[in-house]
């Protein structure tokens, strides 16, 4: 009975360490499953080979094109949502992409090579490196990254990518040119600046004091249109590096403005009580001085009120606007001038005239 | 109530001022080209050296547009999607200050903050101060539930270009290096004519061609060549104005009085609007560097970005470090534990959920036990 009740009791521990076993398995199988889903290989079954990463040694171009095949090692398709760089500079078509089940898809990677640090910017020879991090669906959201990485030469470095003329150029006057520097890092014969016809003589010249230094003057040509204008200005170093290796690119916009302006053109009232009335100055003026009249106004019907001041000097004339505050929020209208000159020669002048109406009381906001 | 305490050369060097002023603004072709930008850059000169010290009380009715906020440039990340704030165009009063002394600057404001929590405004404080050598920035409670501060790397105050203190700065320091207005000398007179009502103005230009930004001055010769008119532009469009009236006082200065600044978006609309009207102030007085100053009390959590560290400000001039291996924690968990543990300082929270679990297991455990002493145990 004794080992009856032994073999029992046994037989209970027994099941009480199996169950045991039993429980303390599942919790450890599913802290390492947990475990191994967090810090699974994240090569996410794609292959790529290490010299495709590898661009070799190039001249900076702002679209430098390398394609990266991807190579799906797995029994099941790989969706790609996105990719994300580590820098602004890249771009990736297709920027989403299905690979079926052991199949190779290639993706065509833009960098803009003339992106760089600070330092880098006198250097004829410099390391690029970036990193292309591909998003694949229902996997966290840090994953295996590529590295990107090569040598980029650079001939020619301007001071300024971009350069705008504001408002500066009225039609009919001169047009004043604008200079950029442009520093070789290497010994050149010259630099060849081209852009599309009509838009801007340019014209190149070398610093007595610095050979390696140019100076880039653009100065635009009279054919521009009125209006808002943006162009290209193409620069080729020549000698010591290929024809059409090296270039760099300067975009050069601004506004041509009529001669006939109202100055300012965009009067910014602020914010006023609804019911209130706000006067402000506006001056019309031919920037080519030519005698002109004011014979009509079209004050667009919006609260605005316009009368003429006493005629002031050089041909100017001086109009209050009145601007009666008539909505609640930002409100933008328009007055027309029709101004007459002395050939009979009309045009039109248009005044933007902005307001932010606001509660009489407003007390309970404060 | 305006005050004033000047010494008896300083009122005559005004008094100088204002005569040569009134001779030159005598023959109205000064305020032609050529003449005009030469004669304003002597002004202002002229006017900064005479002012080595002032303070401003003010109060600005600020008016922020609906989405103002949620949609300036880097909104996106901080914000919940689709959030728009302000949900509505507000208008309210902030009380601000500003003091300078030679290189010095304190600016303050009791300012209004739109909580997405509270879905209203809340008290926002601020306290901006740079002494000549440290720069610091305190935020009372308001939009935060503690005091935070601020030391921040720069050798001058961050508000140095505010354009919030830009209409005093420009009158009083418009050729300092940091609070003046940047490249003063390297505007150019504008052949666009400068009038309101009968007023004609000397208009100066200077346009950036790597940004595409221009700026505009309108100076008055009839007040010393005070600005009147202070306008930037993006790529031709109007971006913010700022308008700024004077009055003259007993000592026949022309003082700022009031001034509105507006800006605009890119499509021309209004995004905010600020009217300012100068309640008090004090020209040339003796300001104890301490205004300069600022001492975080305890409870500060202080961002110290001079010397790279983080702390909270305890009782008896005591700090308790932020190490790395904080960041994340709340307030509460650094203010009760020891550097280094504050994550694993155990919160009401978590103490409930451990609370659980241990019942649930000793509910487990007792009732195994049971069954197996009633099979078992007999």
């Amino acid at each position: 009975m004794i080992r009856s009740q032994d073999a029992h009791a046994r037989s209970g521990k027994l099941s009480f360490l199996i169950l045991f076993v039993t429980f303390a398995s599942i919790g450890a199988a599913t802290v390492s499953l947990r475990y191994s889903l967090s810090s699974r290989d994240d090569s996410l079954g794609l292959e790529i080979s290490p010299s495709a990463l590898d661009f070799g040694k190039v001249w900076e171009a702002k679209d430098f094109q390398c394609t990266l095949p991807l190579q799906n090692v797995t029994e099941s398709p790989i969706e790609i949502t996105h990719f994300a760089a580590s820098c602004e500079c890249v771009s990736v078509l297709p920027s989403t992409l299905v690979i079926p089940a052991r199949e190779r898809r290639v993706i065509v990677v833009t960098i803009n090579l003339t992106s760089k640090r600070p330092q880098e910017r006198r250097l004829a020879v410099r390391q690029f490196e970036t990193e292309l991090r591909p998003q694949i669906s229902g996997k966290e959201a840090l994953q295996t990254a590529w590295t990107i990485h090569g040598l980029v030469g650079t001939a020619l470095e301007p001071d300024l990518e971009n350069v705008n003329f504001g408002t500066c150029l009225v039609q009919g006057l001169p047009y004043k040119p604008i200079t950029v520097k442009l520093h070789a890092t290497m010994p050149l014969d010259n630099v060849r600046a081209t852009c599309a016809p009509g838009h801007a003589q340019l014209d190149i010249s070398r610093s007595q004091a610095d050979a390696q230094t140019f100076t880039l003057t653009v100065t635009p040509l009279e054919t521009i249109p009125l209006g808002p204008f943006s162009f290209t200005v193409r620069l080729q170093p020549i000698g010591a590096v290929p024809e059409n290796a090296a270039t760099r690119t300067i975009t050069v916009s601004g506004e041509i403005m009529d001669h006939m302006q109202a100055f300012p053109g965009h009067i910014v009232l602020g914010a006023h009580p609804l019911g209130t009335s706000i006067e402000e100055t506006v001056v019309l003026k031919s920037l080519k001085e030519l005698p002109m009249e004011v014979v009509g106004i079209d004050d667009g019907n919006l609260g605005i009120a316009v009368r003429p001041l006493p005629a002031a000097r050089d041909g100017h004339q001086s109009f209050i606007i009145k601007q009666n505050i008539l909505e609640l929020g930002s409100h933008s209208g328009l007055v027309s001038f029709h101004a007459r000159f002395k050939d009979g020669a009309t045009c039109l002048v248009p005044l933007r005239v902005t307001y932010f109406g606001i509660e009489r009381i407003n007390a309970s906001a404060q | 109530m305006v005050s004033h305490s000047r010494s008896l050369y300083t009122s005559s060097a005004y008094l100088l001022v204002a005569c040569t002023g009134i001779l030159l603004c005598h023959d109205r072709s000064l305020a032609e080209p050529q003449n005009g930008i030469g004669a304003a850059l002597k002004a202002w000169r002229t006017q900064e050296s005479l002012v080595q010290s002032a303070t401003f009380s003010w109060t600005e009715s600020q008016t922020h547009s609906r989405g103002e906020v949620s949609n300036s440039h880097g909104a996106a990340g901080r914000l919940p999607p689709g959030a728009i704030i302000p949900p509505a165009d507000v208008t309210y009063s902030v009380p601000k200050t500003l003091a300078f002394d030679h290189d010095k600057l304190r600016y303050t404001y009791e300012g209004k903050h739109w909580s997405p929590h509270t879905n209203g405004l809340v008290s926002d404080p601020y306290v901006s101060v740079f002494d000549g050598a440290i720069s610091k920035i305190f935020q009372p409670p308001g939009a935060m539930p503690h005091p935070t501060g601020y030391v921040r790397p720069e050798k001058r105050n961050v508000d140095s270009q505010n354009l919030h203190t830009r209409p005093l700065l420009m009158r009083y320091r418009p050729f300092h290096p940091v609070m003046g207005i940047s490249k003063l000398t390297e505007f150019t007179l504008s052949a666009q004519p400068a009038m309101r009502g009968e007023g004609t103005y000397v208009a100066l230009e200077h346009n950036d061609v790597a940004t595409g930004t221009g700026r505009m001055i309108w100076a008055d010769p009839e007040k010393g060549f005070a600005i009147v008119h202070y306008a930037t532009s993006r790529r031709g469009q109007a971006a913010v104005t700022t308008d700024i009236e004077y009055a003259r006082n007993p000592s026949h200065e022309w003082v700022p009085s009031s001034w509105t600044i507006v800006q605009i978006d890119h499509a021309g609309m209004i995004t905010q609007s600020f009217s300012a009207k100068v309640s008090t102030y004090d020209i040339n007085p003796v300001i104890p560097v301490t205004a300069f100053q600022v001492v975080f009390p305890p409870g500060t959590r202080v961002s110290d970005m001079k010397d790279n560290v983080e702390y909270i400000v305890k009782d008896n001039d005591t700090k308790r470090l932020i190490p790395p291996e904080d960041i994340g924690a709340t307030y509460d968990q650094l203010l009760n534990s020891a550097p280094g543990a504050a994550r694993h300082t155990t919160t009401h929270g978590s103490r409930t959920l451990w609370w659980v679990i241990g019942s649930i297991s000793a509910f487990l455990a007792i009732s195994a036990s049971w069954i197996w002493w009633r099979r078992h145990g007999a």
